[in-house]
């Protein structure tokens, strides 16, 4: 049974209290500039209404061409993640234990790298100089270097490497809930292993699959260091396009309308996505859900998935019997989850993922003044550069500063979320969750676009604050999502035994409540750090020349000149980014230690 | 054994100067599921009462109420002749040994048995006497130093009593403490439990819905039923006079034979059967049978003898045997008469009542005393 506060006749929902912070919050510094700016997009400069700046995207053949190019790129960038998320997730979500947290971090490694970094990585190892090139060169496999940098190619490289992270998290949560006894029954039904998976594990993780291709289709969509850096003109993307008329035209309404005009077209393609694939209902899932009015088409649905996933069941038998008797190995088997193919693509993805930005830290270390391969010589020069530039120190020293008071803040504001979600009922409850994530469900730019449009307003554009804010309400959302995993699992009965064995609310939480939830605690803290360290986008808009950001800096160098010295910073970053993972590790690994160990 | 007084539900609370705890029209909603009805309460000092009912008819509500973990919509709850109704949990010297133990996952067995001493401030001198004698006390000092963890259940169950014991609330209030044990361990626990109750001497409050545990260990039981209280009384009140259809089904499953009252005959009441059969049987204990009108007679499985045609005096009922089962020490039979009714008899297991076969002719009997009126109810 829910918990009430034993208060007298306490009316005022305590759920309501504690949530109500973070949903004002949001309402003040994400909702209403969001709706403000999309609002610019038909009012002209006197504040009439106008439709003069839609009229200049549909006439604008380049701007119809970004944009058909950027639907064309995020597709294709899309579908290739999943396809190489998918038996990554699989094997971290149903694999054997022992490797399952070691992939886990690894997974997790270019997850917190920043986006900027891996770029650089790609064009150390895609560039003339680069490590392919000289490679195949030094091999006698090519005369002369390839072009391979500044095409579409480089592009979904860089997309791919940058978008498989989030992809695999996401599908990886959603199959961990796929009860593993059902593998079992099936086999012992006399399903083989292929049907056991295509019959039940697939279908089973379709919703996992489904939700996976969502966020990285909208995450691609607004994604612009990767086209920018590693991509052509031909390969532009909205995300440049709205930066360009911001900064260099100064026109805000035509941007505004871009950014509308993306937002409508990515609604409406996820609306076809869900009504085509249905997600979640594939082979007949959640159609207790389904409404009577769509029921005929979900069983055809459902029906045409079921067809789909019994013919590529026997196919995948067929293959494997095959197999088995060309190299006359024993049938595997039938529940004991990946196969041998399956890690083998594992580990291939994972390398993928993991070994580009390794590059860099040699290549850091190069005596000559180019980003090259093999680096030449060794020297300390570019970490002396680094660490002896005002401007690279100043910026290091603020985003850290930013990081720690944006971690603080969307701590403070997220963990009692947490709490109301997961532990009061109030009215609306149900769509609190959704409106706190949408901060990192909508495309990163629009929000960084409609924060500076209203921080302009209220001279917040330029100041630390400003930025501080900005990466909370990314980073809130974070802490959240975070909190609730935690909580979810903490048994509350456990305040209540401990209320009634005497402790007051306060003791109760101090002494039961915060030990058994601390790891859940510092760890959304710490995730809500690296996202305000690491974050492009925002600050891009709201910081000015002088007070710039880590990221931000590495951006305007890029610009000038992707050298060793962004090599060296890039190191420090990596290092710094394992040093974090590996100390969350430690504590959990701790905390779960010293529940042992106590007295 | 504390000498337990006999009350009845709603007698006037200011007559018992010895109610250890006064439940008054307590009520409680979710939306608009009624989980409680205005309910009324009385439990003795040193009292040990079963709640017992079916899956939702209220026992939980009832019992967060009184511990402050759920706040009622109206009434009031008296501990010790004070108000308590709004009083937080840690005001209310309860103790709850929940469901599931509750056992806090980070502390030792022995820091969750200090843990509320702790919160009470005792010396650490004092607390170590305590804690381990507690420990002995259900047989478990040698896990001091685990975590519940590493615990088997019937071990976190010994822990989460002793916790609940170690600071001797006045009452202690347990939700189906054992629902999660196997039968031998229930029997094991079910003892101990006793135990602890004679020893320590709160007033317990036992939650079950496994109406051999409630005969076995209760002074007395509060039989609930729809978020109301059905039938308060001793173990053999409500299993020889039951108030309603439903204590006597709930109570050990019985037989209804339906009837029509004759008359009445001495302290008994003669009535007419099925097949037109004359019995006679003790009225009930409330609410007066006119000549004429229906009503149910009671009898036990066990209670009903199987006779050979002919053998048998009057008041017997002439049926068929359709089914047969051994389950074991009793086997039970299916008889059917000729209207339709379908009687369960109960006999011993014994090779001689073997010779009864399906399909067979026989007699139906009991003793008149075995027997129980009740009207007829409306059907719900
Ligand atoms: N938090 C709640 N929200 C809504 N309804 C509830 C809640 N808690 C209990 N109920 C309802 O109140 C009624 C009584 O529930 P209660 O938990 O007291 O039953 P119970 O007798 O303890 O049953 P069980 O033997 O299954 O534990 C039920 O109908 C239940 O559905
Ligand atoms: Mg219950």
């Amino acid at each position: 049974m829910t918990i009430a506060v034993p208060v007298r006749r306490n009316r005022l929902s305590g759920g309501v209290v504690l949530i109500a912070p973070a949903i004002v919050f949001l309402a003040i510094f994400f909702a209403y500039p969001v709706l403000s700016m999309l609002s610019i997009s038909i009012v002209d400069r006197a504040g009439n209404f106008t439709l003069q700046f839609y009229e200049s995207v549909y006439a604008s053949r380049v701007i119809g061409q970004v944009l058909v190019n950027t639907f064309q790129i995020a597709a294709s960038a899309t579908l290739l993640t999943v396809v190489c998320a998918y038996p990554v997730a699989y094997y971290l979500a149903a694999g054997p234990q022992t490797l399952r947290s070691l992939l886990l971090v690894i997974v997790l490694v270019p997850f917190w790298t920043s986006v900027l970094v891996r770029a650089f990585a790609w064009m150390l190892i895609l560039g003339r100089n680069g490590v392919v090139n000289s490679g195949l060169q030094w091999a006698g496999v090519i005369a002369a270097p390839l072009d391979l940098l500044y095409s579409f190619f480089s592009t979904m490289v860089g997309m791919v490497h940058a978008l498989m992270p989030i992809a695999i998290l996401t599908m990886v949560s959603a199959m961990q809930n796929i009860d593993r006894n059902l593998d079992s029954a099936a086999s012992t039904l006399g399903a083989r292993r292929g049907n056991v998976f295509w019959r039940i594990y697939f279908p089973l993780s379709f919703p996992g699959v489904a939700s996976g291709t969502m966020i990285t289709f909208i995450a691609s969509l607004g994604i612009f260091v990767q086209p920018a850096l590693l991509g052509g003109p031909r390969e532009m993307m909205v995300g440049q396009l709205i930066i360009e008329q911001i900064d260099q035209m100064n026109n805000w309404g035509l941007a505004a309308a871009i950014a509308v005009s993306m937002l409508l077209v990515s609604v409406v393609v996820i609306v076809l996505f869900e009504r085509i694939l249905g997600i979640g209902r594939f082979d007949g899932i959640g159609q207790s859900r389904a409404t009577a009015g769509t029921g005929r088409r979900s069983t055809l649905r459902a029906s045409t998935g079921r067809a789909i996933s019994a013919g590529l069941g026997w196919a995948t038998d067929v293959l494997l019997g095959a197999g088995r008797f060309l190299f006359r190995r024993k049938a595997a088997d039938p529940r004991s989850g990946p196969g041998t193919s399956t890690k083998i693509a594992t580990f291939a993805i994972v390398f993928f993922l993991v070994a580009p930005a390794l590059f860099l830290i040699p290549a850091s270390f190069t005596a000559t003044r180019f980003l090259e391969w093999p680096p030449q010589g060794f020297s300390l020069q570019w970490y002396e550069a680094y660490l002896s530039s005002p401007v690279w120190q100043q910026a290091t020293i603020r985003s850290i500063v930013i990081g720690f008071t944006t971690a603080c803040i969307s701590v403070l504001f997220g963990v009692p979320a947490a709490f109301a979600l997961t532990r009061f009922q109030f009215r609306l409850k149900g769509m609190a969750l959704p409106y706190i994530m949408l901060p990192i469900i909508a495309p990163n730019i629009i929000v960084a676009l409609s924060m500076f449009y209203f921080f302009a307003d209220i001279g917040l554009v330029g100041t630390s604050l400003g930025l501080i804010i900005g990466h909370s309400v990314l980073a809130i959302p974070y802490v959240v999502v975070t909190m609730l995993a935690t909580l979810q699992n903490y048994d509350q009965r456990l305040d209540e035994a401990a209320w009634t064995l005497g402790a007051r609310r306060l003791s109760a939480f101090r002494l039961v409540t915060l030990p058994l939830i601390k790891v859940g605690f510092i760890t959304s803290f710490v995730f809500a750090f690296v996202r305000s360290f690491d974050e492009l986008t925002v600050a891009l808009f709201i910081s000015s020349g002088l007070s710039t950001t880590l990221p931000k800096q590495m951006w305007s160098e890029a610009y000038l000149n992707v050298g060793p010295t962004l090599a060296a910073v890039s190191t420090i970053l990596i290092i710094f980014v394992a040093l974090i993972i590996v100390a969350i590790e430690a504590i959990r690994n701790y905390g779960m230690s010293s529940l042992k160990t106590k007295r | 054994m504390l000498a337990v007084p006999r009350t009845s539900i709603d007698s006037g609370p200011d007559v018992h100067g010895a109610a250890k705890l006064r439940v008054k029209a307590l009520e409680k909603h979710y939306g608009s599921v009624v989980a409680l009805r205005p309910t009324s309460l009385n439990v003795m000092q040193g009292e040990f009462l079963t709640l017992l009912g079916p899956s939702g008819s209220g026992k939980t509500t009832l019992l967060m109420m009184i511990a402050g973990l759920a706040i009622p919509d109206g009434g009031e709850i008296w501990i010790d002749g004070k108000d308590s109704t709004y009083a937080a949990p840690y005001e209310r010297d309860v103790g709850v040994v929940f469901q599931n133990y509750a056992l806090f996952p980070h502390l030792t067995v022995y820091e969750n048995v200090a843990f509320p001493l702790r919160m009470r401030k005792y010396a650490a001198a004092d607390i170590r006497k305590k804690v381990m004698r507690m420990l002995d006390v259900v047989g478990l000092p040698h896990v001091a130093d685990r975590l519940p963890r590493e615990l088997s259940g019937g071990q976190q169950q010994r822990v989460a009593l002793a916790r609940c014991a170690v600071y001797g609330p006045s009452i202690i209030l347990m939700d189906e403490p054992l629902g999660a044990l196997d039968k031998k361990l229930r029997d094991t626990m079910q003892f101990e439990i006793k135990r602890m109750h004679r020893e320590i001497g709160s007033t317990t409050l036992y939650v079950t819905h496994d109406q051999g545990e409630a005969m076995s260990m209760s002074d007395r039981i509060c039989l609930m039923n729809n978020g109301g209280i059905e039938q308060l009384g001793r173990p053999e009140d409500l299993y020889f006079s039951p108030r309603s259809r439903f204590a006597a089904d709930f109570l050990g499953g019985t037989n209804f034979i339906p009837c029509q009252i004759l008359g009445s005959e001495g302290d008994r009441l003669r009535l007419k059967g099925p097949l037109d059969v004359v019995f006679s049987a003790r009225p009930p204990l409330e609410g007066a049978l006119s000549a004429g009108s229906r009503a149910d007679i009671v009898v036990r499985p066990q209670h009903i003898r199987i006779t050979k045609v002919g053998e048998t005096p009057t008041g017997s009922l002439p049926a068929e045997i359709v089914d047969r089962v051994v389950t074991g020490a009793t086997t039970e039979y299916r008889a059917r008469l000729a209207d339709g009714t379908v009687l369960v008899v109960m006999e011993l297991t014994d090779k001689t009542n073997l010779r009864v076969e399906p399909g067979q002719n026989v007699m139906l009997g009991w003793h008149l005393d075995n027997g129980t009126l009740l009207p007829t109810e409306d059907k719900r």
